[in-house]
């Protein structure tokens, strides 16, 4: 670029030094013609005043040289003058040169003869005028002469008058011969001293003089003559002439260039309208780069934040994505520093390093927190790029951002984030394929040293294998692991599309202790340390899984201790507790490995004999039998000796179930009980009937059975108000009837419903039949004059999902409105699953439904947690009720409990009102409900409400 | 002579300060330590100051009226005033200057550049300076002697005697050459018409000064040949001819009779001489030229 410059100035200079020679040849100076000229003229005019002056002064009209001095001093200047014109010629022509050296050899030659001349002239002039003088002198000098005779000063007086007459013509220029006067003049001296000797002045100085003048006057003459000659003139006029030759040349000379200098402006016009169209085209694909790049500065503005700062960091230009992330308007930041929007975000190393690397030359890029106007941070990529000016120094910078401010924050929190492994308290590891630890957090060292690696090498091969199983089956697993004193739960989660997995620990250690203490307690009897019923009956599930699958033989022993409660009885708990924990010891030490042994409750034990036969069997069970009778207890110097009625049944491929098989046992073990006690009985079917009556078993196993053949009855009891402003309700009663259809009263299948958790099922019953009564009742009556029934229900019924689905379900049918409904349920019941019976409480109640705590009283009987439980009805233990009359504190209890449940807004109800002076009673207390034998007994649902409840209210009043 | 002459002041002005400038040679001497113009244009002593501060062999001739006089210097030489400048300048034994060393020098003083680049458009340049020296000398001439006067008409501008002397100046002939508005210098003369007041010529420097002319032409006619001298001033200019001999004008007049005109004057007439040419002695800037040559009873 520069080269290329730096050629079109010199192009540029050439043309212009061409076109100016060109002109400056082309002119013809007429001036400078028009001196020399003039000065050929003048030194002419000069050299003619100087003869003139010379004649002048000859024929002495000029007395003295000034004249001739003036003139030669005039032709000295004009022709050095001339000299000085013509050097421009005489410097290219020599011939000019040799006529003008030869003119100023004739002029210095003229100069000379002048000088010459004037000497003569002088001394001419001089003797001349002293001549007369001298004559007077020598003719005084003759005359005043004594010495001499007359004659001889006569002569001498004549001779020198004659002299002095053609001396006086000679001066005059009449007499030319010189040579005449000089002999005459000799002849006076050669006389004059023949007369007075050679002394005489007079006559010697006479002589001299003429001597003189006539040399003075013949050099004078010599010398105007010589001057005459030099031909100044004739020189002058070669010298004219070639001078006028030599213009004329350059006259023509000069006719050539101005046409050359034509033509090269013509070459030049031509050129430059060449250069102008060419520059046309260049403006225009100018324009273009311009519309680029201003489209292209455009897309930057776009992107970018841009600003251009001078080197001290001053704005001179801003786009408008600066303005909008800097909150300032671009006016606000020209002129500015850039230091306006700085953040203290970075240290004075971060700028002093960016300033040092633009300041020389070089580009910086990095990423800098700035403030914005409202203080508010923000973060951008930035690009520091320097102009650079001809001395390689940098004169502005221009700054390229883009906002980074949600990255940075992202990255911010992603490095926080990124912490988190790290930070985990418990371990976290990161497993490659091969088993290589790539991460592994601080937590992680317990892991790390048990297993004596570090990052980077592999874990033990036996965990090497379960991250390939991990990685194949791409499913979390998890491992316990037990370093030392602690347990640690490992998660192996797989990432396989990244082939490693993630291994998170958690100390577990508490929480297995927990667990295993737990389970030690759930498995086992807190008493003895065997097995409970829970357990056993899982073991004993197991030994039915294997009899059934592979045809294995196991044997169940079914003990009851006998006189067993004569030790409590007569020692009390403490005692018998002592007996079974002896008894339990002891017995453990009888049975195989794979034996289980299990108190199954109060006095009774099972033993569960695995791949046992019959024969086995029988030989433990009286080994087991002879151990019992062996043992004694001592307690207060008491001797007690106790048996054991053993109940043998085997389990084989035809058992049915645990209940069963655990019925079977208990059978045999009444058996062996009712054939006289401390015996041992096999199970023999055709002794079941005899025991099936007293056995809640029996209960249990008829109640599914009952259920499904509906062979359950529900009946009602009204709840009559006290208070006339309520309505009656009727509490819904269940009864059983046996295959037989004899009635089975609740007190007897109830409590074995409970033991063996058949509630639920028979709430459900109890509820179903109920709605389908209502829906019926309701169809049949118009939906008018429906019945404010309550029902029972378990603690077991309260945490039945399915439970409440179903009674909501049917609410949402819409026939039965829920404020007809209200559940009864014991205060032990809802404390023993409390948050549970809360949920469902309010579930229901927040349709409209109401509930009634039942037994109040007997039970845990707190106040306090009355308060929690949102009941509407508090149904006053029948207890109280029946001894009211009779027991003051039971009629205290009656009243404050009524009290209490007035002052907690709860309607009360009383029960087994069996006579009138009882519901007198009541009534003046002010108890709100009454139910019981005196007022209404329990009659079925059906024939109850087969006429109005208005009616059957009116029969009993 | 001219009453006054047409100048530009302020290039004369420039031109004195020049004359009076040391920095024209290269030992801090200038025009006017030989030509002080204050007093009569000359030294004064019998012959100059050579720049080494030794004696030269020839006389200080008078800077007064020089620019009437067509011949310049003791021999005559046919010159203008910048080209004797020159010479005066380049000579080793007066100025010993060279016009690089004299321009570096004065070029060092700004009040010079400042003037010269008024005066000219060349500003300071080894013409202009001697332009204006001379242009300088021009102005030193010395009008309203008493003979001017006379010859004006004043006849009582002059005493008798001297009119009694111009008379014999003109008798002997004197004024043959000593003539011209000068009174003198615008010819040659051979020093010794008839006989020849030099004694042989026994090729010493002083012998090869009495040769005159002689030295530049090398013509045996310009033998001891010297350029007629200006009378102007004359009876302030003590000593008298090139060599300085004679300090006493009348007896100068005599020596010139004797040897120019063949002729012994008696000491009346050649005192009546010397008076009159008093008579020739001017004004500078309206001041009677004064000698600075104390020679008792010469005027």
């Amino acid at each position: 670029m520069n080269i290329k410059k730096t050629f079109h100035i010199f192009v540029g200079i050439l043309a212009g030094a061409t076109l100016y020679t060109l002109y400056s040849y082309s002119l013809i100076d007429q001036q400078q013609h028009f001196d020399i000229t003039k000065n050929i003229l003048t030194f002419k005019e000069n050299d003619l005043i100087l003869n003139q002056s010379i004649i002048q002064n000859q024929t002495e009209l000029h007395k003295n040289f000034d004249k001739i001095s003036l003139s030669q001093k005039n032709t000295d200047a004009s022709l050095a003058r001339l000299n000085e014109k013509l050097r421009p010629y005489i410097a290219y022509d020599s011939t000019l040169e040799n006529d003008m050296s030869h003119l100023f050899t004739l002029h210095h030659e003229k100069n000379l003869l002048v000088s010459h001349y004037k000497r003569s002239a002088a001394l001419n002039k001089f003797t001349k005028q002293y001549l007369p003088n001298a004559f007077n002198e020598l003719i005084t000098s003759i005359n005043i002469s004594d010495d001499i005779d007359t004659a001889s000063k006569r002569l001498l007086s004549i001779k020198t008058n004659k002299l002095n007459i053609e001396m006086n013509r000679y001066i005059a220029g009449y007499q030319h011969d010189e040579l005449k006067l000089k002999k005459m003049s000799s002849t006076i001296q050669q006389q004059a001293t023949e007369l007075f000797g050679e002394d005489t002045r007079s006559i010697m100085l006479l002589s001299r003089y003429i001597v003189k003048v006539i040399e003075t006057n013949h050099q004078k003459h010599m010398f105007v003559e010589q001057i005459q000659n030099v031909n100044i003139n004739e020189q002058l006029h070669a010298v004219q002439q070639q001078y006028t030759f030599l213009f004329n040349n350059k006259n023509q000379d000069a006719i050539k260039y101005k046409n050359l200098l034509f033509t090269a402006s013509m070459v030049l016009l031509i050129y430059l309208l060449f250069v102008f169209t060419r520059l046309q085209s260049t403006s225009s694909n100018l324009k273009e780069t311009l519309t680029d790049l201003k489209f292209r500065r455009m897309a930057l503005d776009k992107h970018a934040i841009v600003s251009i700062t001078d080197v001290t960091g001053n704005i001179t230009y801003v786009n408008q994505k600066f303005c909008d992330i800097s909150q300032y308007t671009q006016a606000e930041l020209l002129e500015q520093n850039h230091r306006i929007v700085k953040s203290d975000y970075h240290d004075s190393h971060f700028y002093k390093e960016m300033w040092k690397t633009i300041a020389s030359g070089n580009i910086w890029q990095g990423e800098i927190c700035n403030r914005a106007k409202d203080g508010t941070a923000y973060w951008v990529a930035t690009t520091l790029i320097p102009r650079i000016n001809d001395k390689g120094k940098p004169y502005e910078y221009i700054g390229i951002r883009t906002n980074i401010t949600e990255q940075k924050n992202s990255e911010l929190e992603i490095k926080a984030l990124a912490r988190f492994p790290i930070e985990n308290p418990e371990p976290v590891m990161r497993i490659d394929k091969s088993g290589k630890v790539i991460f592994s957090n601080d937590a992680a060292k317990i892991l790390v040293d048990y297993w004596n690696i570090k990052k980077y090498t592999y874990i033990p091969d036996e965990w090497k294998q379960k991250i390939n199983d991990v990685l194949i089956k791409n499913k979390t697993q998890e491992s316990e692991i037990c370093v030392g004193a602690y347990d640690y739960l490992l998660t192996f989660t797989p990432v396989s599309e990244s082939n490693y997995v993630n291994l998170y620990g958690r100390d577990i250690t508490e929480k297995k202790r927990a667990e295993d203490s737990l389970s030690y307690q759930a498995n086992h009897d807190q008493l003895t340390g065997l097995v409970n019923r829970y357990a056993f009956e899982r073991e004993l599930k197991n030994a039915l899984t294997s009899a059934t699958r592979n045809d294995k033989q196991h044997i169940l022993l079914y003990i009851d201790l006998d006189q067993f409660k004569i030790v409590n009885d007569t020692c009390g708990h403490v005692a018998g507790d002592e007996l079974l924990c002896q008894l339990s010891n002891m017995m453990l030490s009888i049975f195989r490995e794979n034996d289980t042994l299990a108190r199954l409750g109060g006095d009774e034990f099972g033993v569960l004999l695995l791949n046992c036969n019959l024969e086995m069997g029988k030989k433990i069970a009286k080994k087991l039998l002879h151990l019992v009778n062996q043992y004694r207890l001592i307690w207060n110097k008491q001797q007690f000796k106790i048996g054991a009625s053993i109940g043998m049944v085997e389990i084989n491929k035809d058992s049915d179930s645990i209940v069963g098989i655990l019925g079977k046992a208990d059978i045999a073990c009444y058996a062996a009980k009712d054939a006289g006690r401390n015996q041992i009985k096999i199970y023999d079917s055709s002794d079941s009937d005899s025991a099936q009556r007293h056995s809640e078993l029996q209960w249990a196993s008829q109640i599914p059975k009952a259920l499904s053949e509906n062979r359950f009855q529900l009946m009602v009891q009204t709840i009559l108000p006290l208070n006339n402003n309520l309505e009656p309700h009727y509490e819904i009663l269940l009864r059983m009837l046996d295959q037989n259809g004899n009635i089975i009263s609740p007190g007897s299948f109830i409590p074995a419903a409970e033991r063996y958790n058949l509630m639920s099922a028979i709430d459900h019953w109890v509820v179903v039949h109920v709605f389908e009564f209502l829906n019926t009742y309701a169809e049949n009556n118009n939906h008018k004059n429906l019945p404010n029934l309550a029902i029972n229900l378990s603690g077991e019924s309260m945490g039945s999902e399915e439970l409440l689905a179903y009674i909501r379900a049917q609410f949402e049918i819409g026939i039965v409105p829920p404020e007809n409904i209200c559940f009864e349920i014991t205060e032990t019941a809802a404390i023993s699953n409390f948050n549970k019976a809360i949920c469902f409480i309010n579930s229901l109640k927040e349709i409209g439904c109401s509930f009634a705590l039942d037994d109040f009283g007997s039970g845990l009987s707190s106040f306090s947690y009355l308060k929690s439980l949102p009941v509407d009805y508090l149904k006053i233990d029948g207890v109280f009720v029946k001894g009211m009359i009779d027991d003051p504190i039971d009629a205290a209890m009656v009243n404050s409990i009524n009290e209490v449940g007035h002052i907690m807004k709860i309607k009360t109800i009383a029960e087994f009102v069996e006579n009138a002076e009882i519901m007198n009673a009541l009534t003046t207390l002010g108890v709100d409900y009454a139910q019981g034998y005196h007022i209404d007994k329990p009659m079925l649902l059906a024939e109850k409400f087969a006429t109005t409840a208005t009616e059957k209210i009116k029969q009993v009043g | 002579i001219p009453n006054s002459i047409v100048v530009n002041p302020n290039l004369v002005a420039l031109g004195e300060k020049l004359f009076n400038e040391p920095r024209m040679s290269n030992n801090n001497i200038s025009c006017a330590s030989c030509h002080n113009y204050n007093l009569a244009g000359s030294d004064g002593l019998k012959t100059s100051k050579n720049i080494q501060g030794g004696n030269d062999l020839m006389n200080t001739p008078t800077i007064f009226n020089v620019g009437l006089n067509p011949l310049l210097t003791w021999f005559g030489r046919n010159l203008t005033l910048e080209e004797q400048i020159d010479k005066v300048l380049a000579n080793k034994k007066h100025m010993d200057g060279n016009w690089v060393d004299i321009l570096n020098r004065l070029k060092k003083d700004s009040s010079y550049t400042k003037l010269f680049n008024q005066e000219f458009s060349d500003g300071l340049t080894r013409n202009n300076v001697k332009h204006a020296i001379a242009s300088f000398e021009r102005t030193l001439i010395t009008p309203d002697s008493p003979f001017d006067n006379y010859l004006r008409g004043d006849t009582k501008a002059i005493s008798n005697n001297q009119i009694e002397g111009f008379k014999l100046f003109k008798l002997y002939g004197c004024i043959s050459c000593h003539q011209g508005i000068n009174v003198g210098g615008n010819l040659h003369a051979k020093l010794g018409t008839f006989t020849s007041p030099f004694k042989k010529d026994n090729n010493t420097e002083k012998s090869r000064f009495n040769r005159g002319l002689f030295n530049l032409t090398n013509d045996e006619r310009d033998l001891h040949v010297f350029r007629v001298p200006s009378l102007r001033n004359v009876a302030v200019t003590a000593p008298y001819f090139h060599s300085g001999a004679i300090k006493d004008l009348s007896k100068a007049v005599k020596f010139m009779a004797k040897y120019q005109t063949g002729r012994q004057i008696s000491d009346n007439d050649a005192q009546l001489i010397a008076d009159f040419l008093a008579s020739l002695t001017g004004q500078y800037q309206g001041k009677t030229i004064i000698s600075q040559y104390d020679t008792k009873g010469s005027l």
